[in-house]
């Protein structure tokens, strides 16, 4: 028996022995990239389809292979496998994470950077928001494969519908406006509709569709994406330039001024709701909408017949003339751990290969992603045979080149934007709170919370 | 390893022969081992090791994305506990939902039973609807009653507007929404507690109440002094597993709410969750899980207790 057993052990030990060598060997023989697009999606084709064309273009360098790896909601699923491999030391050499994300992941030194291995000039071919959302102290750490926007859609219909002094407060396309015309647009909107039985006002709810309800289901990152702008808009942030201190910059006179003025959608009448039906704009139950890039896709693709315009996102102040729109989106970024010089200029150049300019437009075509290369920008088609495309393309297209801003960097983001997202965005509108003092409160119970959890951060 | 199996053998085996045994064969040792060490992995991977890694993170400053920088800090993640303003709320939650869904639940559970032990035509199709929110699964619910709860478009404010009664916010007022989950909760749960209950009332002898007509009781004594003592260990049962369930409250406020408005239907479980894999504090997480376990020992062993004295009354 003592002897069967010794024979399995011995049995088992070599397995794992030659496990482990044949493991390193293949380890060194490719490059494994992990991306939180689903395999089926064309997220996930298209980044299958760019690995394939680099494994065809380099049939003697290192083999790449793709995971794509399925994330639900604000990326659990994947982050959670990302987790487990990096408390197994197992991580990919590239992997893609939410641009605010890279931060935390820095400053635990899981990222490497990247620099010193980019050919000459590459950095420089991004645009400067996605290098401000892929640096951390001066070093830049994640190449962002798509940038994102936000802009205004209104209901055609319904715009036309209204009477003529109030669909001249409208603004066209290649205008700026301030929050505080979107807000009296609103109002308008709301009153005519009270009173007016136009078919186009048929299913209507409420003027303004803001999808808070995504924060409740846990999209958190949602929240903050749209309307920390608003503070931007107006000077302020929500956490200092250190990406530790939030104390007189999240609770600022500044950003309370730029929340009241987004607490006016929630004084009565309400013109938004924290609780408003699924797909309110779509199905035609609101006239405005606070709409995300993906929009436009869905929309054309889903709801043919609705007939949507876009405009700006609106300024907090007509003199302020900083940057103010939503941006940023998913990056790649390398294992901090390898050490390998001549392998980590392979997977520099592989990184290159998934973000060069034909790269961006290629994921343009494929997937609506809006380009993070400045030659590619012009990859956008604003001249379909669509005029609400062309229109939503032709607003995206001018702020990501004019006056899209990266989210703040921070280690301690993720916890930074859900509890801004919650306790904050979301609390004004479901306690419906439109006074200064409330908001401060509002904002000062956040800045107490955040500073217990950053605390770890300034150790 | 030997001594353990055989004790373990004799212990497990009630038939006579083995009672009588006082040798096991070896070969009887083996497969006694072979069985066991399947169920032996599963606890001691899932049960037992979670356990001890908890108690030892507890003490840690272990964030997820340093799993190497481990530090021992003490008592400092217990100490953050007592000033954490959401974690209390949270556990105050938890209790509250429990408190009130446990009798709701059950009350709801009986009713339907006695209702469908009626010997009238169709009680085959209410038995079913009243038994199918049970087989669903707690995510669709939640997504299903969050669309009827909406409070401008929803299927519930309409029928309400209707008979009079002005819309209202649930899911989105901080003073609603815990009771609104509190009576999704024990609507979705009390299927399956009036099957069990079913059972036991087919099970009383018809001669009790026979002879209770012949006294001259009338139908709430009946229920009073027969149904209910005689469905006593059936309602013993319930109370346990249907308390315990009730703390580890999680899908509903998961899904309807998020934990808000206001945290007012944030649970233990969730907080727990969230700072664990959200924000991936793992040490401070696994000191509340701690701490938490703590509490339900402690309720199991007063339920225990409680059941033990009425058991022997």
């Amino acid at each position: 028996m003592k002897k069967l057993i010794l024979l399995v052990s011995a049995l088992v030990f070599a397995i794992s022995l030659v496990g482990c060598n044949s493991k390193q060997a293949s380890d060194k023989e490719k490059i494994t990239v992990w991306t939180q697009a689903a395999a089926d999606h064309p997220e996930g084709k298209m980044f299958a389809d760019r690995v394939k064309s680099y494994n065809e273009a380099h049939p003697d360098g290192p083999k790449v292979e793709i995971q794509n790896i399925t994330r639900a909601g604000a990326g659990s699923g994947y982050i959670d496998k990302l987790n487990a491999a990096i408390t197994a030391n197992e991580m990919p050499d590239i992997f893609t994470l939410d641009g605010p994300d890279i931060g935390a992941y820095v400053d635990s030194g899981l990222l490497g950077e990247l620099d010193e291995y980019m050919s000459e000039g590459f950095k420089d071919g991004f645009t400067q928001a996605i290098i401000d959302q892929g640096t951390v102290d001066g070093k830049f750490y994640g190449m962002g494969y798509s940038d994102s926007g936000v802009a205004i859609m209104y209901n055609e219909d319904m715009i036309n519908a209204l009477p003529e002094d109030v669909k001249a407060l409208v603004p066209s396309l290649d205008q700026d406006w301030t929050w505080d015309q979107f807000i009296e647009l609103s109002r308008k909107v709301d009153e005519f509709a009270k009173t007016s039985d136009d078919p186009a006002f048929a299913n209507y709810e409420v003027p303004v569709s803001l999808l808070l309800t995504d924060i409740t289901a846990g999209a958190y990152e949602l929240g903050t994406y749209y309307f920390t702008p608003l503070l931007w808009g107006n000077d302020a942030n929500i956490v200092a330039e250190d990406g530790v201190t939030v104390d007189g910059v999240l609770n600022s006179d500044k950003s309370v001024e730029a929340l009241t003025k987004y607490a006016q959608l929630f004084a009565e009448p309400v013109l938004a709701s924290a609780t408003e039906s699924e797909k309110t704009f779509h199905t035609g139950k609101s006239a405005l909408s606070v709409s995300g890039f993906w929009y436009v896709n869905e929309l054309i693709n889903n709801y043919p017949d609705l007939k949507f315009k876009t405009v700006r996102y609106p300024k907090m102040s007509e003199d302020f003339d900083g940057l103010y729109t939503p941006s940023g989106s998913w990056a790649f970024v390398r294992n901090g751990q390898e050490e390998d010089e001549e392998r980590i200029k392979q997977i520099v150049e592989v990184m290159e290969w998934l973000n060069n300019d034909e790269a961006s437009k290629e994921y343009f075509a494929k997937n609506g992603s809006i380009p993070t290369r400045i030659n590619s920008v012009d990859a956008i088609d604003t001249n379909t045979d669509n005029p609400y495309h062309n229109d939503a393309w032709t607003v995206l297209k001018y702020q990501a080149e004019n006056t899209n801003k990266s989210r703040p960097v921070s280690p301690g983001y993720p916890y930074l934007s859900e509890t801004f997202a919650k306790d904050v965005i979301l609390k004004i509108a479901q306690n419906k709170t439109t006074d200064e003092a409330t908001i401060k409160q509002y904002l000062d119970d956040a800045v107490k919370k955040i500073e217990i959890e950053f605390e770890k951060y300034k150790k | 390893m030997k001594k353990f199996i055989k004790r373990f053998v004799k212990v497990r085996n009630t038939t006579e022969h083995f009672r009588q045994s006082e040798h096991y064969k070896k070969r009887d040792i083996v497969s006694a081992f072979g069985f066991l060490t399947p169920a032996l992995i599963l606890a001691i991977l899932f049960i037992v090791l979670p356990i001890i890694l908890a108690i030892t993170y507890g003490f840690t400053d272990y964030y997820l994305l340093k799993p190497n920088d481990k530090e021992f800090i003490g008592l400092e993640n217990f100490k953050r506990m007592i000033t954490d303003e959401v974690l209390i709320q949270s556990f105050m939650n938890t209790i509250k939902f429990v408190v009130f869904v446990v009798p709701l639940q059950l009350s709801m559970a009986l009713g339907l039973a006695l209702i469908v032990n009626k010997k009238i035509k169709g009680v085959g199709f209410f038995r079913t609807a009243y038994f199918s929110p049970a087989v669903l699964s707690l995510v669709v619910i939640s997504i299903l009653w969050t669309v009827m709860l909406n409070p401008t478009s929803g299927l519930i404010n309409e029928l309400l507007e209707n008979v009079g009664i002005s819309k209202q916010p649930f899911l989105s007022s901080a003073s609603q929404a815990m009771y609104t989950i509190i009576a999704i909760s024990a609507w979705s749960g009390c299927g399956y507690q009036m099957m069990i209950f079913l059972a036991g009332l087919k099970n009383i002898d018809g001669s009790l109440y026979e002879a209770a007509d012949i006294d001259g009781a009338n139908a709430f004594q009946k229920f009073l002094f027969i149904t209910i003592p005689t469905l006593k260990p059936i309602l013993m049962f319930l109370v346990i597993t249907t308390t315990i369930q009730a703390f580890k409250l999680i899908v509903q406020p998961m899904v309807m709410t998020g934990g808000g408005p206001d945290n007012s239907t944030i649970t233990i479980l969730q907080y727990i969750y969230e700072y664990g894999f959200r924000h991936r504090n793992i040490g401070y997480a696994s000191a509340v899980t701690l701490v938490f376990t703590i509490f339900l020992v402690v309720i199991s062993i007063i339920i225990k207790k409680l059941f033990r004295e009425e058991k022997t009354a």
